[in-house]
Parts: structure tokens; sequence; C-alpha cells
């Protein structure tokens, strides 16, 4: 997949957009336009790369946008997450995470899987109990401290 | 100091691993865990060699210690993420830090860099190329222009709105204004009067300003100049901006000598083959005409001593001659002579000369044109003879050989009118009528004799003075003869204005300086006859008596 592209959907008040493709070198601020929404929804899923000088574009762009738009980022990827762990500025006080991917591991097949968590659902940063057809609990798979790490950024911007 | 190993590794902002001696892997940050896509359990429960994780493609043995990073590409298997990086190692203890900083980005945007330079170059190349084959056609087009430009014989240069002749100009300009144009203005390289260029100035500011047609404007500029005996005949056009503005004046200049030279000369050969016609046609007259001219120029230059008087009645008489047979230039040249006041007689003597000269050389060259006897007595049939001759058959051949010896009067006066009507077309005047009457009565060569100078000088005057420039007026002329016993009456009758003495009259090439009537009276009195001048408002009549020849038995 190519540049950045996005669709949007509005919900209410609140407008959708879904990005897919990558967020590099090539993209510009002007890319994504907001045309003074007040409520933005960024959907994260179909992203399929993040490198080093499209944080740097992204963190800019974000910057950008007035401090009363309210923005919401939904199903992040674990790219997205990894980012938000630990770049300074992907987060924001106007941004919220409302749900993002986790990695569990099903030690009866040794399959990975992604599964959609919501903000809301984590408590004391233990990840929600996930099981897999025959019931049985699947292992989380990454350092549950450090996976929900921007949750307590977030907090704290 | 007692640090954790762990909290160092996972402060690295580098993606980090740690391997033992025998290069299994012990742990990895967290960086090194979420770039890659791996797994902490892969290490954490088992064995890892990092072969297994990850291969180096340019590092031979991760286990050597080397003080600087060295380049390298990689590949994650877990992932199969690939990638470039600087890859660092550092021995501690029993255990080697292996540092990843990853380049993948900087490689990718250089490679893309590169490749945009190099397309750009590539580009370059291209436009210096196109460049290259551009000024060439541009070049080679300036040169066929600029040849095609000098080979029209044309000088072609550009004014500025002062004036001044800008650095654009075919060479032509140099040779035909005998002057380089460059940085001259136009008054200097046509050499225009002084005291006139200051017109010159304003008409170039206003030919740009174009407030007027351009057009309009420039047939006010100079139109031929002459330089050093050249003519340059000169054209302006506008020379204008995209926005059609006029912002120059292209000046066109030839050189037309050699066409005014052919014009001349086309002229002269004009003149010549109309007095040759005239003669041609009018051999008759033509030698009365010449021996008038002889006779005339024998006088003048048998002259010694200064007679302005005598000198100018002979020189009008000739002038009147020359008019007959339209020789213009002999009549141009003896109406200056006429013009000659207070000069010695070396000065008159030199112009009868002169004169005489130029009249023998053209009845020269009508002789050879009309391939006619060197003596111009041989045109003349010598009337008595034959009319010895007829006496001596019978008629009806009599008869004829006198019709050949002779011409009708009716007919001889007649053909002053295609006399009358040259002067009237020179005049732009037009005549009406010329009626001829009179008995049947030969052209005897005593009567033409004095009768052409009389006929001649009259007949100007009528037409210059006498007839009227309006259209609607009639301009008519009636000649009647008679013979009554021995004498001959001639009466001109014209509808013009009047001749009257007191009339003003303007000299010209023509008539007017009062010459004619003297010169008439003379010519009468030397065959025993007079003249009567009357004016009416409807013209004048002159009325002439004179004798007519005893007829021979």
């Amino acid at each position: 997949m190519g540049k950045l592209e996005y669709k949007t959907e509005t919900k209410g008040d609140e407008t959708v957009f879904h990005l897919s493709g990558k967020i590099d070198e090539d993209f510009r601020r002007k890319d994504i336009e907001l045309n003074d929404l007040k409520k933005i929804t960024f959907n994260f899923r179909d992203l399929t790369m993040i490198n080093s000088c499209g944080i740097r574009e992204w963190i800019d762009f974000l910057k950008a946008i007035p401090t009363d738009v309210k923005i919401q980022y939904e199903e992040c990827t674990p790219i997205i997450v990894t980012q938000m762990n630990i770049i300074s500025g992907f987060l924001r006080p106007n941004i919220k995470v409302v749900s993002f991917y986790a990695p569990y591991f099903d030690p009866s097949d040794e399959t990975e899987t992604l599964h959609l968590i919501h903000a809301k659902d984590i408590t004391a940063v233990l990840p929600p109990v996930v099981k897999n057809a025959a019931g049985e609990q699947l292992d989380f798979d990454a350092h549950p401290e450090k996976y929900f790490h921007f949750l307590k950024i977030q907090e704290s911007v | 100091m007692n640090l954790n190993g762990e909290q160092i590794l996972e402060f690295i902002p580098e993606p980090a691993l740690v391997i033992n001696d025998a290069g299994i892997v012990v742990a990895a940050n967290e960086f090194f865990l979420s770039q890659y896509g791996v797994k902490r359990r892969l290490f954490l429960n088992t064995k890892l060699p990092i072969e297994e994780l990850i291969c180096f493609e340019n590092i031979d043995d991760v286990h050597l210690e080397d003080e600087a990073f060295k380049e390298t590409t990689f590949t994650v298997f877990p992932s199969a993420i690939t990638g470039s990086c600087l890859l660092g190692r550092r021995k501690i203890d029993d255990q080697y830090l292996l540092v990843l900083k990853d380049n993948s980005v900087e490689v990718q945007l250089h490679d893309k860099y590169q490749k945009q330079l190099d397309e750009l170059a590539e580009y370059s190349k291209g436009l210096e190329e196109k460049v290259k084959i551009r000024t060439r056609e541009l070049s080679e087009s300036n040169q066929y222009i600029s040849g095609m430009l000098d080979s029209l014989n044309q000088a072609i240069l550009v004014l500025n709105a002062e004036g001044m002749c800008l650095p654009h100009h075919t060479t032509n300009c140099a040779s035909i204004f005998k002057t380089p144009p460059n940085g001259k203005s136009f008054w200097d390289i046509i050499e225009y009067p002084e005291d006139e260029q200051p017109f010159l100035r304003r008409w170039i500011s206003h030919l740009i300003k174009e407030k007027i047609n351009f057009d309009d404007i420039a047939d006010l500029g100079p139109k031929i100049v002459i330089k050093n005996g050249t003519h340059i005949e000169l054209k302006y056009f506008p020379l204008r901006s995209e926005k059609l503005k006029a912002e120059g004046v292209v000046v066109v200049a030839r050189d037309i000598t050699r066409i005014v030279e052919l014009e001349e000369d086309l002229h002269t050969t004009e003149e010549f083959e109309k007095v040759l016609t005239k003669v041609a046609t009018n051999l008759f007259i033509y030698r009365s005409a010449i021996e008038e001219q002889e006779r005339s120029l024998k006088k003048l230059l048998a002259e010694t001593v200064v007679d302005e008087n005598k000198f100018k009645k002979i020189l009008h008489r000739l002038k009147g001659s020359y008019s007959l047979f339209s020789m213009h230039a002999l009549e141009k040249m003896t109406h200056q002579v006429e013009d000659l006041e207070h000069c010695e007689m070396p000065t008159w003597k030199s112009a009868f000369i002169i004169l005489s000269e130029e009249t023998k050389a053209l009845h020269a060259k009508l002789a050879n044109s009309l391939s006619l006897p060197p003596t111009i007595s041989h045109i003349w049939v010598d009337q008595q003879k034959i009319k010895t001759i007829a006496k001596k058959v019978p008629r009806p051949y009599s008869d004829e050989l006198l019709a050949i010896a002779t011409m009708a009067l009716t007919d001889y006066i007649n053909s002053f009118s295609v006399f009358v009507d040259e002067l009237c077309t020179q005049l732009n005047k037009k005549n009406h009528s010329f009626v001829v009457q009179g008995p049947d009565l030969p052209a005897d060569y005593q009567v033409i004799r004095s009768l052409q100078p009389i006929l001649t000088l009259y007949l100007r005057n009528v037409v210059d003075h006498g007839f009227w420039n309006e259209e609607e007026k009639n301009n008519s002329i009636s000649i009647i003869f008679n013979r009554v016993n021995k004498r001959l009456n001639i009466s001109i009758t014209d509808t013009g204005r009047g001749l009257r003495p007191k009339t003003e009259q303007t000299s010209n090439l023509i008539s007017g300086r009062g010459l004619g009537m003297q010169i008439i009276k003379e010519q009468l009195k030397d065959i025993n006859g007079f003249h009567e001048q009357t004016f009416t408002d409807n013209g004048c009549v002159l009325s002439m008596e004179m004798d007519w020849p005893e007829e021979e038995n």
C-alpha cells in the first residue's frame, strides 16, 4: 500500500477518519482535511506502517490542531501502541485512546492473535482475559506494564 | 554502583539485545521487541541462538568486539522484518551487548534522495542537451534570417523613441548609408539638414506614441534621401511588442540609384522617341524647322557684340522651333540661355556653342535613327524641278507628280493641331477644336519658311495665355486663309480670354517674355506683310497679310 489515504464516516457530531497505508516522509499535514471539525476520531486499523519521519510529521500535524478539538484514537495497532509508549507528543491532552489491539498467544496451538481491547476495560494494568474457542485462557503476549504504559501517559498529559 | 542491567537495557533508545558467549539470546529491550515484532517468550523459556533470531548480512561474527558501529543489513526471522542498521557490539563480562541503531529510514530516504538526484541530473543533462540543440537551431535560424535580410539588398535598422539606432541592424546599413549606424541618430545617419532635425525628432516620437495611425504619420517622414550621389528610398514600419504596442520604428532603406538612372534613361528615350515619331511623320515641316534652327544658331554664333534684345528674340524663335518637335531638353536649355543677363560675350558665346552642338547632335541622332541622308536638303523635294517635269508629261501623270511635289496649305496648317494638343496637355488645358479653312493652295516652301515661326510662336501664346484653364470653358482655334491676287490673308481666331497686351503675363518655358509678337512683326516685314490683332470678350483675332510668291511659268 502506498501513501496515506483515508475515508471519513460521520457519527452524529463526530467524524471518523479511517486511515490506511503509510505515514512516512511523504505525509503532509494538509493531506488530512479537518475543516474546523470539533470532534474527530482516527481509526488506525488499516494503517500498515509509520516510520520516524512519519512520526515527526504526525506530531506536527497534531500540534496544529486547536486544543478545543476533541480527538479520539481507536483500533490502534501494536505499531501505534509502541509509538504511544515511547514517543512524547503522540498523545496530547485533547487525545483519548478509546480502543487498541493487544497480542495474545494460544499455547495449545502456538498461534498469535491480536484482540481489540477497549481502554475502559483495563484495570490496574491487567490485560483483559481472552479465551480460545475451547474456552482455554490465552496468554497476553507482551509485557503488560510496558504495553499499557500509554494509558498512564494519557492520564498524565 | 549497583545498576539493574535490565533497566539499563530498557533505557537504551535503540533496539538492543544481549547474547552470551555461546550466542544464545539472553535479553532484549522492549524497543527491539516491538520494533521487530519479536515475542519475549521466544527466548525467555527456551534457548534461542542469535542466528535463529536475526541475521546480519555484513557481519561474520557477532562475538567480535568492535569499537566502531558497523553498517549492515539484517533480517529478523520471526517477523521477517528486514532493514539496515549500524550495529554496535560490546563485551561486558561474559555477555555481549548488541545495539542496532536502525538507519533503515535514512537509507531508504538516502536511496530515494539519490534516485531523485540522479533523475534530476538526467533531466538536467537532457535539458542541457535540448538547450544546446535549441540554441544551435536558433543560431542557425538567426544566420539564415540575417543571410536572407543581408541578401535583400536592403538596409534594415531599428530606431527607439529618441530616434537612436539600436544595435540590431543588417550589415547592408554600412554600405547603403555609407556609415555604420550603431548608436547614431537617424538624422545623423541620413545627414538630415540641421534646421529640420527637430521635426524628425518629433515625428519619430509621434510614430511610437501612435496617437494617430502609424501609417498616416509614417507618410510624413523622409521618403528618399540622396547621400553621396546615392538615392536611398526609406520605408517605415512599427516594431510591436506582444501587446501590439509600437516600441520602435523599423526603417527599411533601399539603394534606388540605379532605378533612378534607368528612369532618367527611360525618360530620355521616351522623349527621343516622341521627337522621332514627330519628325518621321512630319518630314516636310521638319526640314523647315531644322533650317530655321540652323539659321538662328548660325546668326547667334556669328555675333561678336552683346545685344541682349537681339539674342533673346533669336533664342525665342529657336525655342518655338524646338517645341514644335517636342525637343524639350533643347527647349529648356534655350530658355535658360534666354534668362542670362548682363553677361560678357564669351559667356553668351559658350552658351550658343553648347546649344548649337546639342542641336546638331540631336539632328544627327534623328537622321541616324530614320536613316536620313546626312544633308538635310535631300529630304526636301525640289518642287521646281518636279513642276518642270510635270509640264512635259500628259495628264493624269502630270497631276500625280505635282501632288507628290506639293503639300496642301490646309494640311500644313492642320499639322499644327498636334502641336496645340501637346501644349494643352503640358499646361493641363483642353483644346476643343482646331479648324482650318481655305482654298486649295500648295504649301509653298517660301510661304512655309515664313509661316512656321509665326504659327509656332503665336499658337504657343494662345494656348499659354489665351486658353481657359476651366474645363467647362470652350477653347478653340479657327484658322482661315485666302489668296487674293498675289497676297495671302490669314486670320487666327481663338475663343480664349483674349491676349490683351496689358494682361499681366508670367514668363515660363512656353511664352510670356513678350517677344513672340515682336518676332512675328519682324518676320512678316521680311515678306512684305503686316498684322493686326483685335481683342473681344470672346477671344482674340490675329489677321495677317503677306506676299504670295510668284509662280513660274
